[in-house]
């Protein structure tokens, strides 16, 4: 069931504030010149983290049953091994 | 209210197969934008059209509406009815604010020369976002109905449940545009 602590209001305008911030610093980084491969890199991390939050704070699901979690999780893996298999049949 | 025999409220498990379902969707969507990326053809390519102040604009809008989703969702909770109205209002109206800058975008890079049949990255491009752009429009409508919903008494702790269904779509809606807006148009611009 619902896990014994429940996100106060405060708890979701620090994540907001998180993820302004976070969408600042993916915004400022394709500007930058020279770092190549690394850019793609942080931007993906960045993207996953903005991700995260999202998902554990404002869906809720850090805080609801763990089936919640895994019944999203295997959406995403289908998701995520569908654009895998497209890039390798690309490369290969 | 029903629970399932996990003692979760079913419409709510209902919801996150949907979601989960509806990421395999926006999956495939990516795939073939990223397939035909760089088929422009004779037209123009996203270096050409893709205004990222613009565009980091309205993802700043539809981050900070998952925000007031959020504290509706925890108003309602709270039973403070009225306030539980206006951060859902206050989120219908960001949602109409990201679709306004949506449909600017479209005809913008339409008067350009990019329509859905004129290169393969005219069509995967305006089916990925146009698909985004649907289902922030059915979000919308849904709290409009909401707000109707709550017209009288507001949404209170005997509503939380349907606010909070609301809302977990409405989170997804966000979470598939943070990966939209950096595949589709932040990394075109890395270097």
């Amino acid at each position: 069931m619902a896990g014994a602590r429940h996100p106060t209001a405060r708890t979701f305008w620090g994540v907001g504030a998180v993820l302004f911030v976070l969408t600042a610093i993916e915004i400022a980084i394709i500007e930058l010149q020279g770092i190549g491969p690394l850019v793609v890199a942080l931007l993906f991390g960045l993207a996953s983290a903005k991700f995260y939050l999202v998902a554990s704070f404002f869906m809720h699901l850090r805080f609801d049953h763990k089936l919640l979690g895994w019944t999203f999780a295997v959406g995403l893996l289908f998701a995520v091994l569908i654009t895998v298999a497209q890039k390798l049949v690309s490369v290969y | 209210m029903e629970l399932t025999n996990t003692g979760i409220p079913n419409r709510k498990l209902a919801l996150w197969l949907f979601v989960s379902s509806e990421s395999v969707f926006f999956a495939g969507l990516l795939v073939g934008y990223l397939v035909y990326h760089g088929e422009n053809g004779a037209g123009p390519g996203p270096q050409d059209l893709f205004n990222i102040p613009l565009t980091s604009f309205s993802t700043f809008v539809l981050l900070m509406s998952s925000l007031a989703m959020a504290l509706a969702v925890h108003a309602a909770q709270q039973d403070l009815r009225k306030r539980a109205l206006h951060w859902v209002a206050l989120t219908a109206l960001m949602g109409l604010i990201f679709l306004g800058f949506q449909t600017y975008e479209f005809s913008h890079f339409y008067h350009e020369g990019l329509s859905i049949q004129s290169s393969l990255f005219g069509t995967t491009f305006y089916v990925l976002t146009g698909f985004h752009g649907a289902h922030v429009a059915v979000g919308v409508i849904w709290l409009l109905s909401l707000l109707f919903y709550g017209r009288r008494g507001g949404l209170g702790r005997e509503k939380a449940l349907d606010v909070e269904i609301a809302g977990l779509y409405w989170h997804f809606v966000d979470v598939v545009w943070i990966v939209l807006f950096t595949v589709v148009y932040l990394l075109e611009f890395a270097q």
